[in-house]
């Protein structure tokens, strides 16, 4: 895309795209912090996944400000304008993967402790890495404008839901058989879910590319 | 003349934007409008000053009660080419033109159109607001009296109704026998406006009319061109590409001559399909 004749726009527009890539890499730290802190019953990660939260917020809050003042200014249209509305899309999408790195983060507190011998532990590492790969590969995507990429991890997210129920399904039995751990067996569903729904995002994002790119809206599946 | 499609920021095929995804008629590309929506019909249409060409085979259909915005750099022909709905270029020695060009199905350059006639019916309103050094009433009453004979009493309704329709009755009604050179800007725009509609064209075309007038003046004619083309067919040249995205319902990118794209006004200012048209939109154009 060649440049502005403004260079000021220019400059405001790679700010707005430097701040979500920013926001986008601190959730996806934040999102393998908190697993991590999950899977080894580590209260001090979690504490810390907790406190950068707070950092997210005010990356989105500020990206919210910046979106703002651009359109107020500078009223974008055509490709400035999608690129202007992916951005603030995005942006709520990532905060919210913020939002559900620090759920899983708390759930290490209503653990008594994570039991890797269990059988949800496999179909649960699985959907992590899953997930953990789409939210990449959706920024990644984004970044480069990459449609094709953009689609394939768009269907991907019909692996994860599937994923998803089969942890439910193993925690499910687990407390059928065992009834004396059903807070820590409950918060390891809260963190499935949470993880189903940053895939949810990563999907988001990744529509966002073909709008981007093509304008064309396919969300919802309504295509 | 529409291109093929261009390539896009990672070099794939843009997609045509999907009008049914928009919910709007003022989504769907004028192209996919019924013939019988169509007021101009322009085919093929070319312009010369002498031996240089100023518009380049020019072919669209204005929709019929809808508002049309012409957009483009300075030169690009916008105003040359609205000139052309009312035969305005005729009154140039040095310009010859070809191609079509049909209003409701009647070729206007045949011989026996009326050229009086066809500017009654396309009525036209220029950047500077140029009221006649009469009165208020006699600004509107003009037209009308060349163009009809009425009686006194319908002559005034008909002035009451020009002004009611410009929006600027409320205005002037107390002192129509002022001169309309004592009215502002924005308001002489809005009589020029009346005087235009009080003899019921069929087309209204707007030359750059609000790039003299001050930003609630000009929001002023904006509101009035939105209530007008409940019963008029209007095309606007505009400079502000912010006021074509907010009244009209299609829009023509023209660039030196040539009509780039044109298409619905949510089209143009969402996803373009020129490169051209998306450079020029977005301030890319050098």
């Amino acid at each position: 895309m060649s440049k502005h004749i403004s260079g000021e726009y220019d400059k405001e527009l790679q700010t707005l795209q430097t701040t979500l890539t920013t926001l986008g890499g601190v959730a996806e730290q934040q999102l393998e912090n908190a697993m991590r802190a999950f899977l080894t019953n580590d209260s001090n990660l979690a504490a810390q996944v907790k406190a950068t939260e707070l950092q997210i917020n005010r990356y989105a809050i500020e990206l919210d400000r910046e979106v703002t003042s651009v359109i107020a200014r500078r009223q974008p249209a055509a490709a400035d304008l999608r690129l202007i509305v992916s951005i603030l899309k995005n942006g709520t999408d990532i905060e919210r993967v913020g939002d559900e790195a620090e759920r899983i983060a708390k759930m290490s507190d209503r653990l008594s402790l994570y039991d890797s011998s269990k059988p949800y532990h496999g179909p649960l590492t699985e959907l992590y890495g899953r997930v953990s790969n789409a939210l990449r590969t959706s920024l990644d995507v984004y970044a480069r404008l990459d449609v094709e990429t953009a689609l394939q991890t768009i269907a991907g997210d019909r692996e994860v839901d599937a994923l998803y129920d089969v942890v439910v399904k193993k925690v499910t039995d687990e407390m059928t058989r065992n009834q004396t751990r059903l807070t820590s067996d409950l918060s390891i569903i809260w963190v499935a879910r949470s993880l189903e729904r940053i895939s949810d995002h990563a999907k988001n994002i990744c529509e966002t590319v073909v709008y981007l790119v093509h304008g064309q809206n396919i969300m919802h599946n309504v295509l | 003349m529409m291109k093929e499609n261009d390539k896009s920021m990672d070099g794939s095929a843009r997609v045509k934007l999907d009008s049914t995804l928009v919910g709007s008629t003022e989504s769907v590309s004028p192209d996919q409008l019924p013939e019988t929506e169509t007021c101009l019909n322009v085919q093929d249409l070319s312009l010369y000053y002498g031996d240089k060409i100023a518009l380049q085979d020019i072919t669209m259909r204005i929709p019929r009660k809808r508002v049309t915005a012409l957009i483009g750099p300075s030169g690009c022909g916008k105003s040359t080419l609205i000139r052309c709905f009312n035969r305005m270029n005729d009154l140039i020695d040095s310009v010859r033109i070809e191609g079509r060009i049909e209003l409701n199905g009647l070729e206007i350059h045949d011989k026996e159109v009326d050229v009086s006639q066809l500017r009654r019916r396309v009525g036209m309103v220029f950047q500077r607001p140029n009221p006649f050094p009469k009165t208020i009433y006699e600004n509107v009453a003009y037209g009308l009296r060349l163009s009809e004979k009425l009686p006194k009493s319908e002559l005034d309704d008909r002035v009451e109704w020009g002004l009611k329709s410009a929006a600027l009755w409320d205005e002037v009604q107390d002192r129509l026998n002022d001169s309309a050179l004592g009215l502002s800007g924005g308001q002489q725009q809005r009589l020029v406006i009346a005087r235009a509609v009080a003899v019921k064209p069929s087309v209204l075309l707007l030359d750059e009319p609000a790039s003299a007038l001050d930003p609630i003046s000009t929001l002023k004619i904006e509101e009035l061109i939105a209530q007008l083309k409940a019963d008029y067919t209007i095309v606007i040249v505009t400079h502000n590409m912010q006021q074509a995205a907010r009244v009209s319902d299609y829009t023509g990118f023209l660039y030196l001559g040539e009509m780039i794209e044109f298409d619905s006004t949510v089209t143009i200012f969402t996803n373009p399909q020129e490169q051209k048209t998306e450079d020029y939109i977005t301030g890319r154009y050098g």
